[in-house]
């Protein structure tokens, strides 16, 4: 191989490392489960967690046709995690938006670039990483686990 | 050389791949009654137990069908309270309530403290905060406006001691000489906001009921009481959740 195309491919190489180390595509792992007050639950992978600092949090499931909303709350911070108490939750669905009649509820993030420690617990969350519980009036469960896909000022 | 520069290659092409043929596995649909999740999803459950089948959500998306009929329509104003005052999660450009200049600090027309370009105290005097003086609204709290929520005292703002869940957190109570109203004092959470305002002015929380305190009437008409120091003289104070400053309360 001329000496010109070795530079070449290390060159090529050097910038495919740098690429696979930096890429962080949207992976979509969040898991939404649901507990109805009948006792039935529902497990719903895959679904995609986007957060827009200071307007709301989506839930989308993974087949785009259901978004939770959470879009009002009161937050403070833990250390470096911020919590929020959940006050609104809407469910858009089907081309119609619908206010849920939320009980109470939850939401632990961790925006910083370090894994953080639930304060008096033994779980942890790592950068991105969201935490959801909530309650409906008429007793049905939501939980959440995932990181943060999408993330916009 | 060139062997390594196409291996890499391939593997950037893989890593790009790999997650959007995860996505199209998961299938977006509820596993109802203890399905296994899909192995994207695998660290973050185990299977949850089995229970008879949910029906189905009528063409995917989320099956909260019950919470739907029991609910309200929204008529496609979601988000929005009774009020009209859209909150938000975690920001912090978005610092006040109502879209005016206003921050309105406890309920009803109590307390009317200005901010922006309006403000107007009157002779009323503000308790500059030691530790945040000058900061933007809601600098004490990295710029993460906060609101209050109506399910906990003071909506939170001291603590997440829900409403009705328990007495014995009563920490002295209080006659709001506004209303004449018997106000409860509890007992401030070492992790809330309310506790970073008490650090911030080096106050200590008392039992509220004997003179000569610190009274402070946070949000949703809930209030404190802190033995007086060489920051803050005992009377009477209205608290500023966006700046976390003390105003003094206007005489009635």
């Amino acid at each position: 191989m001329r000496p010109i195309f070795r530079v070449a491919a290390a060159r090529i190489a050097f910038a495919a490392a740098v690429l696979c180390a930096t890429i962080s595509p949207a992976t979509a792992q969040g898991v939404v489960k649901v507990l109805q007050n009948d006792g039935s639950n529902q497990v719903y992978n895959n679904v995609v967690i986007d957060y827009k600092k200071g307007i709301e949090l989506r839930i989308t499931t993974a087949d785009k046709k259901g978004t939770l909303i959470i879009d009002n709350a009161a937050c403070s911070y833990v250390g470096e995690i911020i919590r929020c108490t959940v006050s609104s939750l809407s469910l858009r669905q089907g081309g119609v938006m619908q206010r849920l009649d939320l009980e109470r509820g939850t939401i632990y993030a961790n925006l910083s670039s370090k894994r953080q420690q639930l304060p008096l617990t033994s779980q942890s969350l790592d950068p991105r990483g969201i935490l959801l519980a909530l309650r409906t009036k008429i007793g049905t469960y939501l939980t959440m686990t995932g990181a943060i896909d999408s993330q916009a000022s | 050389m060139r062997a390594l520069a196409l291996l890499l290659v391939a593997a950037l092409a893989l890593s790009v791949a790999a997650p959007a043929a995860a996505q199209r596995r998961g299938g977006g649909g509820a596993r109802a009654g203890g399905a296994r999740p899909a192995p994207a999803a695998r660290p973050a459950s185990r299977p949850a137990p089995a229970t008879r089948p949910a029906p189905s959500g009528g063409g995917g998306g989320f099956n909260l069908n019950r919470d739907v009929a029991a609910s309200r329509p929204t008529g496609g104003n979601v988000g929005n309270r009774p009020g009209g005052d859209r909150a938000n999660i975690g920001g912090g450009d978005r610092t006040n309530i109502g879209g005016g200049d206003r921050t309105n600090i406890g309920s009803g027309n109590r307390t009317n403290i200005g901010s922006g370009n309006t403000i107007n105290r009157g002779n009323r005097t503000v308790v500059a905060n030691p530790v945040y003086p000058g900061a933007p609204a809601w600098g004490w709290n990295r710029g993460v406006a906060w609101y209050p929520s109506s399910y906990y005292w003071g909506g939170g703002f001291w603590g997440s001691l829900a409403i009705g869940v328990t007495s014995a957190a009563v920490f002295g109570a209080i006659v709001n000489t506004e209303n004449n109203e018997k106000v409860e004092s509890r007992e401030v959470d070492p992790n809330s906001p309310g506790a970073t305002f008490l650090s911030n002015y080096q106050l200590r929380q008392v039992e509220c009921g004997p003179p000569n305190l610190v009274v402070v009437w946070g949000p949703e008409n809930s209030v404190i009481c802190a033995a007086p120091n060489h920051l803050v003289s005992a009377g009477e104070y209205d608290l500023d959740t966006a700046q976390l400053t003390l105003v003094t309360r206007a005489a009635t």
